[in-house]
C-alpha cells in the first residue's frame, strides 16, 4: 500500500503530499496538473496513487487545460483538484476566472504554489492572493503542513457550498515543509456524476452582470463559513499591547522568533487570504497599541488590517513592510529583528555571512543541451539573436555558453523572437524544450509561420519534462498513470504547422547537430532542428537501476595540449584542472561522450573497461 | 530543546536523500521533526541544503545561529552554512573532498583548500570533523555515491544524533537494495568505527 493510503494515525508528510492527502480524505475523483515547483509533486503523488485509490489523475497539456479539465469533472459532479505554482495560474487564469463565473457542481480546488525567493521561478517573484479578489473566489492558506491537510479538505467543503472553485495557496517553505501530520479517514471517491445543463449555467449578458453580484454574495458566505470554521485563529490573547497578524508560513517564523526572545505577544494567523477576515481583525486589534502584519512579498493582509483599523481601532499602529523586506523570502531570524525593535528587545542579529564560493546552478555533466548549444554556437554566425524559454536549458545563459539572450515565459521564445525579427535584421535561433513546445510553444510557431519570418526553431528534444522532475508529456508515449499514450511526434506537429525543413538529429553527435542547423541558417528560410536526447539524469538513473555501467571518458596527458576548450568553452562540471593538468572526475562523468567531440586535440575517449 | 540539523551539499550529491534518512529515523523513534528542503532548478549543481529539527518547534527552517549539527556533503558547502553555525552550539562534520565550480575556472578564482577551508569553519563552531567519506567509498565499492552512509556512520558513532544507530541503519533498507544495500551499510558500519575523541 502506498503511504499516503495509510488508513489512519500519524504520518510523517510534507506540505504537497498532505495537499494530496486532504483531497482523498474529501474523496477527490479526478485530478490534473502540469507540473510546476514548488508544487509538482502533488501531481507526482497523484500519479503513483491513482490506481490504487481508484481515482483519475493526468497530467494535462498546460495548466489552462489543467484546470479546464478539473472543471469539467466538477461540472458533472466529481471532485475535483487542479495544481499549479504561481506562473501556472497566470495560464490559467483566462478559464478559470469564467468557471468561477459559471459556477460548479461538484467541489473543485485549485492550489496555487508561490515561490518567494524564486527558488525554482528564474523569470519574476508573484504573490497570488490577489488573483483571488480579481476572480471572485475563496482563497485559504494553510500556515504548516497539518492545515495543507485540513484546508484542502475544508476547501472542497466550501467549494461544494458555493458552488464555485476554492483557492488553496501556499509558499515553497509550506510544499517542501516536513512535519508529522494527523490523518483523517479517506473517503470513498465518486469518480463518475452526469453532467446536466442548468439555465443557472448561462452566463452571456446581461446574466452576466447578476452572476458577478451573485459572486459577491457568496464571498459573504465564505467569510461567514471561514468564521465558523476558525480558519483565523488567535493566540496568546491580553498578553500585551502589541500584537502580531502573520499568514502562511510567516506565523511559524513569528511564533518561533516570539519563543527565542522569551516573550509572548498576542499572534493573529489569517487561515484565509480572500475574502479579508475582517470580523476577525477587527475583534483582535481593539485592544491593541500596534501590529506587526507579518506576510512574504506584496503588502495584501497590512493593507486590509489599516482598512479595519480605520473603524475598529483608528490609533492603532500598523507596521509591516516599514519593518519587513518587501521582496524575496522571511525566516525566523528576519521576523525576529522586527519584532524586537517593535517590542523593545535584543535579538541576536546573525553573525555575518561566511565567504563561501560562488555556486551557481548550471547544465548537469552530460546534458543534452549543452551538446545542442554548442553545436548551435558552430552554426550560427554573428548577429544572430538566441531566444530562451522555460526549462533546465534556461542555465544556457550562464557562461561558458551564455547562449540564452531571454527568458520570459512558458512558450514565449516563439513570439518574442519573430517579434525582433519584425523589428530588425538580426537572424534568430530559438530555443524550446518538449514538454515547453507541447504547452505552449505551438502557437507561436504558427505565428512564425501565418506571419513569415525566419528563425532556426531548435527543439531541444530530452524526452521529458525534466526541470520539476521527469513528468511525461505528449510526446511521451505514456501517461501519467503508466498507461500507453500515442506519442505525438514533434516534427510531424512542426511539418503540420507549416514549418517544410525539420531534421531529427541525435544530439549527443556534433557533427550531425550543426550539420543540420548550418543546413538551417545557411539556406535563409525557417526551419526546424529537433535537437533529441534523453535527460542525462534519466539515462543514469535507469542505468544504475538496470545495473548498466555507462562508459567514463577520460584525457589522454600525452594527446592533451591544456587549450582548455573541454573545460572553459564547453563547461562541462566533470572536467577539472588542477594546475597541472586537465582531467575528468569518474564519480560525475556520465558518459555522454560530447567532451570527446568537441575536443580539439582528441585527447579525449572513453576508457578502457577493466 | 529542539536538536538542529542542517545539510549542505551540492545539488546532485544527495543532500535530500541523507535528509530522509534522518528523518525517517527521527519518526521510527516516536521523536517530533520538522523539515524543509528544496527541489527543482536548486538541485542542479548548485548549493542545496535541507533542514532537520528534531524536537518540538514551530519554524520548519533552522533560524541563524542555531544549528546544532552541520553535516557538510562538501567542504565549501559547510562553510556557506555557517550562516546557521555558532562558536557555543555547533559542530560541523564534513567530507574532505572539494567540488570546484565550474564558475570558478571560469573567473579564474582558487577554490580554497581544505586546510583554509578547515581553519575558517573552526571559527564558527565548537568542534569541526573531517572524514574521508569520499575516498573511502571510492576504494570499497570504485565510485563515491555511497559516501554519505559512511558520514553518516561517523556521525552517528560520534553521538552527533539524538539517534540511534540501529535505527539510521535500519532506514538503508526502505530507501535501498541488494549490493547497493549491503554497500551501504558496510559503509555505514565503517563510519561508525571511526572515532575522532
Amino acid at each position: 500500500m502506498h503511504r499516503l493510503l495509510t488508513p489512519s494515525g500519524n504520518l510523517f508528510l510534507v506540505g504537497n503530499d498532505a495537499i494530496v492527502r486532504g483531497a482523498l480524505e474529501a474523496g477527490v475523483g479526478l485530478a490534473a496538473t502540469y507540473p510546476g515547483t514548488p508544487s509538482s509533486e502533488i501531481g507526482d503523488s497523484l500519479a503513483e496513487i491513482a490506481k490504487e485509490a481508484g481515482i483519475y489523475f493526468e497530467y494535462s497539456t498546460n495548466e489552462k487545460v489543467a484546470a479546464e479539465v478539473a472543471a469539467g469533472a466538477a461540472f458533472a459532479g466529481v471532485r475535483s483538484l487542479t495544481a499549479m505554482k504561481h506562473f501556472g495560474l497566470n495560464v490559467a487564469c483566462d478559464s478559470i476566472f469564467p468557471i468561477a463565473a459559471h459556477g460548479v457542481k461538484a467541489g473543485m480546488v485549485i492550489v496555487v504554489a508561490d515561490d518567494p525567493q524564486g527558488w525554482s521561478s528564474g523569470q519574476s517573484e508573484q504573490d497570488t492572493r490577489m488573483f483571488a479578489r480579481t476572480g471572485h473566489m475563496p482563497m485559504l492558506e494553510p500556515s504548516n503542513v497539518q492545515e495543507c491537510k485540513d484546508f484542502t479538505k475544508l476547501a472542497f467543503e466550501l467549494s461544494e457550498l458555493l458552488e464555485i472553485p476554492v483557492f488553496v495557496r501556499t509558499t515553497t517553505r509550506i510544499n517542501f515543509g516536513g512535519g508529522i501530520v494527523r490523518l483523517g479517514k479517506i473517503a470513498k471517491p465518486k469518480t463518475k456524476g452526469e453532467f446536466k445543463n442548468t439555465e443557472k449555467w448561462n452566463n452571456l449578458p446581461p446574466k452576466v452582470i447578476k452572476r458577478h453580484a451573485e459572486l459577491a454574495e457568496k464571498l459573504k458566505k465564505a467569510a461567514a463559513w471561514a468564521e465558523n470554521k476558525k480558519l483565523t485563529q488567535a493566540v496568546n490573547l491580553d498578553s500585551g499591547k502589541t500584537g502580531v497578524i502573520a499568514a502562511g508560513v510567516c506565523f511559524d517564523y513569528a511564533m518561533e522568533a516570539l519563543n527565542e526572545l522569551q516573550t509572548k505577544a498576542p499572534l493573529l494567523k489569517t487561515g484565509m487570504s480572500w475574502p479579508f477576515p475582517e470580523k476577525q481583525v477587527a475583534d483582535f486589534v481593539k485592544k491593541l497599541d500596534a501590529v506587526l502584519v507579518v506576510e512574504e512579498l506584496e503588502p495584501v493582509v497590512e493593507y486590509y488590517v489599516k482598512k479595519v483599523a480605520k473603524d475598529a481601532n483608528p490609533q492603532l499602529k500598523v507596521h509591516g513592510k516599514n519593518l519587513l523586506p518587501h521582496a524575496g523570502e522571511y525566516r525566523t531570524e528576519i521576523v525576529g529583528l522586527a519584532l524586537a525593535k517593535l517590542l523593545g528587545k535584543k535579538y541576536a542579529q546573525p553573525a555575518a555571512v561566511a565567504k563561501a564560493i560562488h555556486r551557481p546552478p548550471i547544465l548537469c555533466p552530460g546534458c543534452p543541451h549543452r551538446a545542442s548549444f554548442w553545436s548551435a554556437k558552430q552554426a550560427a554566425g554573428s548577429n544572430t539573436v538566441f531566444g530562451g524559454d522555460i526549462g533546465c536549458y534556461l542555465l544556457g545563459i550562464h557562461p561558458p555558453m551564455e547562449i540564452i539572450d531571454f527568458i520570459i515565459a512558458m512558450g514565449a521564445s516563439q513570439g518574442i523572437t519573430h517579434g525582433i525579427q519584425k523589428a530588425s535584421n538580426h537572424k534568430a535561433v530559438t530555443f524550446i524544450g518538449d514538454s515547453t513546445f507541447f504547452h505552449s510553444g505551438v502557437a507561436g510557431v504558427m505565428n512564425t509561420v501565418h506571419n513569415n519570418s525566419n528563425p532556426l526553431l531548435v527543439v531541444l528534444d530530452n524526452r521529458t519534462t525534466a526541470m520539476t522532475g521527469h513528468q511525461p508529456h505528449p510526446g511521451s508515449g505514456k501517461n501519467a498513470m503508466g498507461e500507453p499514450a500515442r506519442e505525438i511526434k514533434i516534427d510531424e506537429v512542426l511539418r503540420a504547422c507549416g514549418v517544410d525543413a525539420v531534421t531529427t538529429v541525435n544530439c549527443f553527435n556534433v557533427a550531425e547537430t550543426t550539420a543540420a542547423m548550418k543546413r538551417v541558417i545557411g539556406s535563409g528560410k525557417l526551419g526546424a532542428v529537433v535537437s533529441r536526447g534523453q535527460c542525462r539524469l534519466l539515462t543514469v538513473r535507469n542505468a544504475r537501476k538496470d545495473g548498466v555501467t555507462l562508459p567514463i571518458f577520460e584525457i589522454d596527458q600525452k594527446k592533451c595540449t591544456k587549450c582548455g576548450v573541454c573545460l572553459y568553452k564547453f563547461g562541462c562540471p566533470a572536467i577539472h584542472n588542477d594546475k597541472k593538468k586537465f582531467y575528468i572526475d569518474p564519480d560525475f562523468c556520465w558518459g555522454c561522450s560530447v567532451c570527446s567531440q568537441v575536443c580539439p586535440a582528441n585527447a579525449i575517449s572513453a576508457k578502457a573497461k577493466k | 530543546m529542539t536538536y538542529n540539523i542542517v545539510i549542505a551539499g551540492v545539488g546532485g550529491q544527495g543532500v535530500l536523500t541523507l535528509a530522509a534518512i534522518i528523518t525517517q529515523a527521527a519518526v521510527a523513534e516516536g521523536k517530533a521533526v520538522k523539515t524543509s528542503e528544496l527541489h527543482g532548478l536548486a538541485q542542479r549543481f548548485g548549493p542545496l541544503e535541507a533542514h532537520v529539527r528534531i524536537g518540538d518547534c514551530y519554524s520548519p527552517l533552522v533560524t541563524a545561529g542555531t544549528a546544532d549539527l552541520i553535516i557538510g556533503l562538501e567542504p565549501s558547502e559547510a562553510l556557506r552554512a555557517v550562516y546557521y553555525a555558532s562558536q557555543k552550539r555547533t559542530i560541523i562534520v564534513s567530507d574532505t573532498k572539494t567540488i570546484m565550480p565550474l564558475e570558478a575556472y571560469l573567473l579564474k578564482k582558487e577554490c580554497p583548500s581544505l586546510a583554509a577551508l578547515e581553519k575558517e569553519l573552526k571559527k564558527h563552531c565548537k568542534r569541526t570533523l573531517f572524514a574521508k567519506a569520499s575516498d573511502n567509498a571510492r576504494q570499497e565499492t570504485g565510485t563515491s555515491l555511497a559516501a554519505n552512509s559512511f558520514l553518516l556512520g561517523v556521525i552517528a558513532g560520534n553521538k552527533l544524533l539524538p539517534i540511534k544507530p540501529e535505527t539510521l541503519e535500519k532506514q538503508f533498507e526502505s530507501a535501498l537494495a541488494g549490493k547497493k544495500l549491503e554497500q551501504n551499510k558496510r559503509l555505514f558500519k565503517q563510519g561508525l568505527k571511526v572515532n575522532y575523541q
